[in-house]
């Protein structure tokens, strides 16, 4: 007993120890590779050419600094588990934890590693300041500053049509509508947001397009039709998470409410969507990621020109950071395609700050 | 003076016959109490006083109900109603706002403006709640911060900010630890001079400590009414006498 449990202990403390040390070799090698990437311009260009002539080499020793390090990491639980099985189990779910994080992260260092050496090379602040995206040019330019605003265009036109008719449909729906009229409401909505999304192109295109068109002027191809076109996007996501968030606030409020002589509305608005409030900033975070991140739809109705629009252009067209991506990928290649790989870094970075920005939103309005 | 008459009052939810032949008068400028087992029928009829019992579904009633001479089941204003008969939950449910607003809310119901007058109006509740000096230094903090006991006293409060008639109780206090509860006990007695209260109780010590009249109630039934004193000394009723001697309930 005595001496088994000691060779118990010793293999525990060895797995441990691997577990460390390998652990940090795989996180010191990615930090390393990372910053390496981008320490000073002649590095990373010559990485970054280096990148594209050797892609195999580069990443031959990439995936043996992986699978080295995660191969004992992998070991080492396997013997853990096996001494400890009341904690394998545990161990299970934080792997299985980890594996989103993993994604998170893997997606997180490809990206970065691929597009940073390219922004470096055409300069940062060129590349998200300039306002001409001429990849056919002698020498290209790649200026995505037209793209960024024509996210932000759309994106705010989608909040503008979209959380107001979600909020209010979301009322509807969670305290206003009899059950009959809700059992077919319900359903409607779900469809919507299982629509694809080049359906929801088709759509724009042959009616929303035309309505613009006739009724505000212009080719129809326009922020604002591919605004309206998001709004529709993004209602269900607004509205299933608004009338949940409702939904869950406890009946005593309401009650609390109409016993002080409030109206059913009144009571409704003023302390029921309050006291959801958190549940309803969450659908619009939400909903602000599905019309950043849509692609297809927006493709199809908005026009594409990579041109620099002013707010009162709005009947003009645009093109987003995804579309972008989308648009020349096909046929792109060198530093047009690291140019829009570094689009896709840009994306990314953006809705990681429309995240962090919601999220401080909500923590703040959670008290109050 | 008789606040409230109830005649003849039979009540269903769908099927199920909750109340059952009520005839009582409730005098004004006291506390009357509704003792029971559980499932009796007291909450449901506190719940008629104010018609709270709209909002259950499948929910049906006959009979009188009459406040101050109005029959209250008629066609009148059920905001207007709610507003004069106030009511305090079992489990206190301040809003999650802060502890002006939810004193607030009830008079801004009610077309309030004036900031003046909201200050004096929230002042004067609390005060009257006896938890102005425990909020004062913190109206705009969050009433969810308050402690259970404060957040009870906090309701009664804002149930008295639209200056009620009538303050009814539903087990005020079954959610409350002793302190808290002697508090809102001190709070109902001294508040007795300005409303009328009925208060639903589990607990027969409280209604025996604070309550002017009693009535017991057993399956939808009143079984027996009348002074507080004479019910728990002098029952006139075997049912009555083997509740509150602990032998059922």
């Amino acid at each position: 007993m005595g001496k088994h449990s000691l060779i118990k202990d010793q293999l525990t403390k060895i797995s441990k120890i691997a577990l460390i040390i390998f652990g940090s070799v795989a996180v010191i090698a990615a930090g390393l590779l990372v910053l390496f990437m981008y320490r000073g311009e002649e590095e990373a260009r010559i990485l970054f050419f280096l990148f594209y002539a050797g892609q195999t080499m580069y990443m031959q020793v990439l995936r043996i600094v992986f699978m080295g390090s995660m191969l004992p990491v992998f070991a080492a639980l396997v013997i853990l588990s096996i001494l400890h099985k009341e904690q394998a189990a545990k161990v299970l779910f934080i792997i299985s934890a980890c594996a989103a994080i993993l994604a998170v992260g893997l997606i997180c260092v490809f990206l970065f590693m691929q597009g940073l050496p390219a922004m470096v090379e055409m300069g940062i602040w060129e590349f998200l300041t300039g306002t001409d995206w001429r990849p056919t040019w002698d020498p290209p330019r790649f200026g995505i500053f037209p793209m960024i605003v024509g996210s932000l265009y759309v994106t705010a036109g989608a909040i503008l049509f979209g959380v107001p008719i979600g909020i209010f449909a979301a009322v509807y729906m969670a305290e206003v509508c009899p059950k009959p009229i809700y059992k077919v409401l319900k359903p409607a909505i779900n469809l919507l947001a299982g629509i694809p999304s080049v359906i929801y192109g088709y759509f724009g295109m042959v009616v929303l397009v035309p309505f613009v068109r006739e009724n505000f002027g212009g080719s129809g191809f326009s922020i604002l039709t591919a605004s309206i076109l998001l709004g529709m996007m993004i209602l269900p996501t607004v509205i299933t998470i608004s009338e949940n968030a409702m939904r869950a606030v406890p009946r005593e409020m309401y009650e609390g409410a109409v016993a002080l002589g409030a109206s059913h509305e009144r009571a409704v608005f003023w302390v029921i969507l309050p006291a959801a409030k958190s549940g309803v900033m969450a659908a619009i975070v939400l909903g602000v990621g599905r019309a950043i991140g849509e692609t297809m739809a927006v493709r199809m109705v908005a026009g594409n020109q990579p041109l620099l629009r002013m707010p009162y252009e709005f009947l003009q067209g645009t093109r987003t950071l995804t579309t972008n991506v989308v648009l020349d990928l096909g046929y792109a290649y060198g530093s047009h395609r690291a140019a829009l790989i570094a689009t896709g870094v840009v994306l990314f970075v953006f809705i990681l700050l429309i995240n962090t920005l919601f999220s401080l939103l909500k923590r703040k309005g959670g008290l109050r | 003076m008789n606040k409230f008459s109830l005649a003849d009052v039979n009540l269903w939810y769908n099927d199920f016959q909750a109340l059952k032949n009520i005839t009582m008068d409730i005098p004004a400028n006291m506390i009357t109490a509704f003792i029971g087992p559980s499932g009796c029928g007291k909450s449901t009829l506190i719940k008629s006083l104010n018609r709270m019992n709209d909002l259950v579904e499948g929910c049906k009633i006959t009979g009188n109900i009459m406040l101050d001479g109005e029959i209250i089941y008629g066609n009148i204003d059920v905001n207007l109603l709610r507003k004069r008969v106030g009511m305090v939950f079992q489990k206190p449910n301040p809003f999650p706002m802060t502890i002006y607003d939810n004193i607030a809310y009830g008079p801004r119901t009610h077309g309030i403006k004036s900031k003046f007058k909201l200050n004096e109006i929230v002042e004067k509740s609390l005060r009257d709640a006896a938890i102005w000096d425990e909020t004062k230094d913190r109206l705009k903090k969050s009433a969810l911060s308050l402690s259970g006991g404060q957040q009870q006293r906090l309701c009664i409060a804002r149930a008295l900010s639209v200056q009620p008639d009538v303050l009814l109780m539903d087990e005020p206090t079954s959610a409350l630890d002793p302190i808290s509860t002697s508090k809102i006990e001190e709070l109902v007695i001294k508040l007795k001079k300005d409303y009328t209260i009925v208060i639903v109780t589990h607990n027969m010590q409280q209604a025996a400590r604070i309550s002017d009249n009693t009535g017991f109630f057993l399956l939808g039934e009143l079984i027996e009414y009348g002074g507080t004193g004479q019910i728990f000394s002098v029952p006139g009723e075997k049912r009555t006498e083997d509740y509150i001697t602990g032998r059922f309930g």
